[in-house]
């Protein structure tokens, strides 16, 4: 029985070790992202089917994107530069006008803002 | 010891909690009752920095500097911004708004999916889902759903017919765009008078389907969504051949699309398509679109070496027009002109129609004519969104002559239907109800004469008329999101049968954010049409014998109306396995005839028509797991099982030619789509059906099979894999091929070498007969 413990013991301690090792367990992060329309959802979730994102979902209601992604392919900045890349500020980093005018045109947040 | 486990175990959990500010939100519904709300908003105002809560309604955010206000908000609840001076947690209730908007919020999302919300929807298929299959009509559509079989009418004349809990299509309601249609003369051809690319989405309901559209569905209800004014593209054209000889060509023409394109400068990023511009209204009153299919297949083939066609040679155009009105201060009107004309040749392989020498061949040779006028009317009240009445108009004129061997066939159907519904709430809006008149007229003049003389009698003249006057009252209660119950009466009178009374009964419950429970229970019936819905008895020299009672009179031809008992209950599971969606669905099934027109082949050389005297039932259970272990990869297993005996004259037996057991995989990928939209699809099936009961024959060489009243067909695989190529997002090519592991059934026709006997017979077909088949297609949008 004391054998049978340690062993089971000893398999979740070197779980754990796994567990905890950062570039290994797939990290979920949620984040603020501009968007304003289905469109604008497809393109968001398109532009993150990348390696080392395995789930992509944004939240239109909310404009919360929900990310999971493995920390040893891909790195949060990364995730933001990505959206930026195709014209969507993130709450973390903004876009410059010129990637800002890849959005499409019934897309552009920022005019839709301002009115 | 043991403790130390627990700290292994607990310690990393822990670990993951960091400093920040924590808590709950919650909803208060306006009846006063509160619940957790799961996938909340919690966002800093001003920062854009925010998290949802979890299952329980929980949620934990980091604090930026200078946080100093909290916001949440969820869909249907009045946001709450709460100051923030240092809490360690803050518990939120959200009272319930106004209006109960609903948002629709789709993410990735698989070609079928089993519906958890709809009390009676089961399962719902979109385009991409028809496009798996080659396709070509609706009941081929089917081949890659485990709920629906595609089964075979006949070994003559190669139409598909449909199956659900192991009842023929008949005991299913086909509805196109929620006014039923494919009934009477056509319960068993309709289906395929449906191009695959005229859809847009099909809907799926399991068992009894809602009683505003009528007392039919008995096994199930099949919504069709054609593309519309609405939803059809601007122009899509697809052309497809096949190597049995089939071609076809089918276009798509919509209103042309109103985006302001012009009006912000930038690039034009293609991959995005029109329907997805859900903020711009339509402002244009009128809009038509028009829906055309011509096929043709001339090639005379036999691969399974009997002598006769595997396939029919045939020649179809089928037309849609359908125009939308949306007129101010909440009215709205529909009209759908339709027209068919179809024709088919087959039999055996020298034959041919306009050939004096025919006569001395067995053959098929049919033409149908078909035209359906349908309109709806609806109006809204203003400001009482809940509040509305709608109207469904539908004419029809069916025209079906054939020579069907040594029989021919002459049949009319006229038909009529008019349902008028009126859609409000008693108090809030968590009661709705829709109530309703509705009337249907159906004339039919059915005749089958032998055209053969030396051949006994067989004629028959089924001419009648059916009016049914109806009235009906659905209730629903919806108590939040957590459940929903559906109740629904009706009470019909007919002209022949009587007081017909159907009661049903739908609930929904979700146990959780994963499961759900749904119920289903309620009555069906029908009144059948001898001919049109054994067709395929037609393909044989069986002679046709009507054994109704002799009283009361006032039944047609002596036989009852079909009556049916429906009940059954569907599990459902969506989650996350691996961080990706699945979802896996358990469903049980059972439906029992309390009366039934029997039809017999159980007698070699005769087909029976007789009332029921004793059980006839079906009983079947559904596994169904669907899961996308990676991006753009999706797999999906299935097992269905069912048993269905009916009492025939000489005993309780399985219902011929139908397999206890399928089981089937389904894969699909697709590769990263290139800036352009370019990208490779690829899709495959496998399945496999079980032995199917054939009755009593008498096999090619004259004599009885082994086993004195029934036998056995084997088991098969079938397998179908299909590639398509997008080489921008309006233009695809695809190739595929289906039956791969070329199983055929050789001996499908009965006395193939002797026609002229009264043995003769391939109406017991339990497997395909044409083989291996590889076809290509294009598919061309604007």
């Amino acid at each position: 029985m004391k054998h049978i413990s340690l062993i089971i013991l000893a398999l979740f301690t070197i779980l754990n070790l796994f567990a905890q090792k950062p570039s290994k367990a797939p990290v979920t992060t949620t984040f603020w992202v501009a968007g304003v329309c289905g469109m604008c959802e497809q393109t968001i979730e398109q532009a993150l089917d990348v390696k080392g994102v395995i789930t992509a979902d944004f939240n239109l209601a909310s404009n919360q994107l929900t990310v999971t992604y493995k920390p040893g392919k891909i790195t949060e900045a990364q995730l933001h530069s990505i959206l930026n890349e195709v014209g969507y500020d993130t709450e973390k980093s903004t876009c410059t006008d010129e990637q800002y005018k890849r959005v499409h045109g019934c897309c552009m947040y920022r005019e839709l803002e301002k009115h | 010891m043991r403790l130390l486990l627990l700290i292994g175990l607990i310690f990393p959990v822990l670990s993951s909690h960091a400093q920040g500010l924590s808590g709950t939100v919650s909803g208060e519904w306006s009846d006063g009752k509160k619940e957790t709300l799961v996938g909340a908003n919690v966002v800093w105002k001003d920062t854009r920095s925010g998290t949802l809560t979890n299952e329980q309604g929980k949620f934990h955010i980091g604090i930026p500097p200078g946080a100093s206000e909290l916001v949440v908000f969820y869909v249907g609840f009045q946001a709450d911004t709460i100051a923030f001076t240092g809490q360690k947690e803050i518990n939120v209730t959200l009272k319930q708004s106004g209006s109960g908007k609903e948002v629709i919020i789709e993410g990735e999302r698989a070609s079928t999916y089993i519906n958890s919300r709809d009390p009676q929807l089961f399962q719902v298929m979109n385009e991409k889902e028809l496009c798996k299959a080659a396709c070509c009509n609706l009941s081929e559509s089917f081949e890659t759903n485990a709920s629906v079989d595609a089964a075979y009418a006949d070994a003559i004349t190669g139409t598909r017919q449909i199956r659900m809990l192991g009842l023929e299509g008949k005991y299913t309601q086909m509805l196109f765009d929620n006014i039923p249609a494919v009934r009477g003369l056509s319960s068993t051809y309709g289906l395929t008078y449906v191009p695959g690319p005229w859809v847009k989405n099909i809907y799926v309901t399991k068992g009894v389907g809602s009683i505003t559209s009528g007392y039919e569905s008995m096994a199930g209800q099949i919504n069709v969504a054609l593309k519309n004014p609405d939803t059809a593209e601007r122009f899509h054209l697809n052309a497809y051949a096949g190597s049995g000889g089939r071609t076809e060509l089918n276009l798509v023409i919509g209103p042309k699309k109103e985006h302001d394109h012009e009006e912000h400068e930038g690039e034009d990023h293609e991959e995005h398509e029109g329907e997805d511009h859900d903020h711009h209204e339509h402002h244009k009153h009128i809009k038509g679109s028009l829906l055309a299919h011509g096929a043709m297949s001339q090639l005379r083939t036999d691969m399974n070496g009997d002598g006769f066609l595997d396939n029919p040679l045939f020649s179809n155009l089928s037309l849609r027009n359908e125009w939308h009105f949306d007129g101010q201060s909440g009215l709205g009107a529909q009209v759908a002109l339709n027209y068919q004309n179809i024709n088919t040749i087959s039999g055996q392989l020298q034959y041919n129609p306009s050939d004096e020498a025919r006569s001395l061949l067995w053959g098929v040779n049919t033409q149908t004519r078909r035209y359906e006028a349908s309109a709806k009317v609806g109006y809204v009240f203003p400001d009482k969104p809940w509040k509305s009445f709608g109207s469904q108009f539908n004419a029809l004129y069916h025209d079906q002559q054939g020579e069907f061997g040594y029989k021919s066939y002459n049949g009319q159907q006229r038909s009529g239907r008019v349902n008028l519904l009126f859609a409000s709430r008693i108090l809030n809006e968590s009661n709705t109800f829709t109530t309703g008149f509705s009337y249907v007229f159906d004339d039919y003049r059915d005749t089958l004469a032998n055209s053969k003389t030396y051949f006994f009698s067989n004629d028959y003249i089924l001419n009648r008329q059916e009016r049914v006057t109806g009235i009906f009252f659905e209730y629903t209660l919806k108590v939040q999101d957590k459940f929903t119950l559906v109740a629904g009466l009706r009470e019909d009178l007919h002209n022949a049968y009587g007081a017909l009374f159907t009661p049903r009964l739908h609930a929904r419950y979700s146990i959780n954010d994963h499961m759900t429970v749904k119920a289903v229970g309620g009555m069906g019936y029908r009144t059948a049409v001898l001919i049109m819905d054994n067709v395929g008895m037609l393909a044989s020299n069986r002679f046709i014998m009507i054994e109704g009672d002799s009283a009361p009179s006032h039944k047609y031809y002596g036989l009852d109306i079909e009556k049916s008992r429906n009940v059954g209950l569907v599990f459902t599971w969506k989650g996350d396995i691996r961080y990706r969606p699945a979802t896996l669905s358990i469903d049980g099934f059972i439906t029992d005839f309390e009366s039934q027109v029997v039809v017999d082949y159980e007698r070699p050389g005769y087909v029976t028509f007789y009332n029921l005297n004793g059980k006839s039932f079906s009983n079947s259970a559904q596994a169904e797991f669907q899961w996308s272990p990676v991006r753009r990869f999706d797999v999906r297993l299935a097992y269905r099982w069912l048993e269905a005996r009916t009492q025939y004259k000489d005993g309780l037996r399985d219902r011929p030619l139908v397999n206890r057991h399928r089981a089937f995989a389904n894969v699909a990928y697709e590769t990263r789509k290139k800036a352009n939209g370019a990208q490779w699809r690829f899709d495959a099936t496998v399945q496999w059906i079980s032995r199917k009961r054939i009755p009593f024959v008498i096999n090619n060489h004259g004599e009885h099979e082994k086993e004195p009243l029934s036998s056995w067909s084997s088991d098969y695989w079938q397998v179908m894999a299909q590639a398509t190529y997008v080489f921008k997002t309006n233009l695809e090519l695809y190739v595929g091929g289906e039956n791969l592991t070329n199983f055929m059934v050789h001996d499908a026709i009965i006395m193939a070498h002797e026609p002229s006997s009264t043995l003769f017979d391939g109406s017991l077909l339990w497997g395909p007969v044409f083989g291996r088949m590889g076809y290509v297609g294009l598919r061309w949008m604007l």
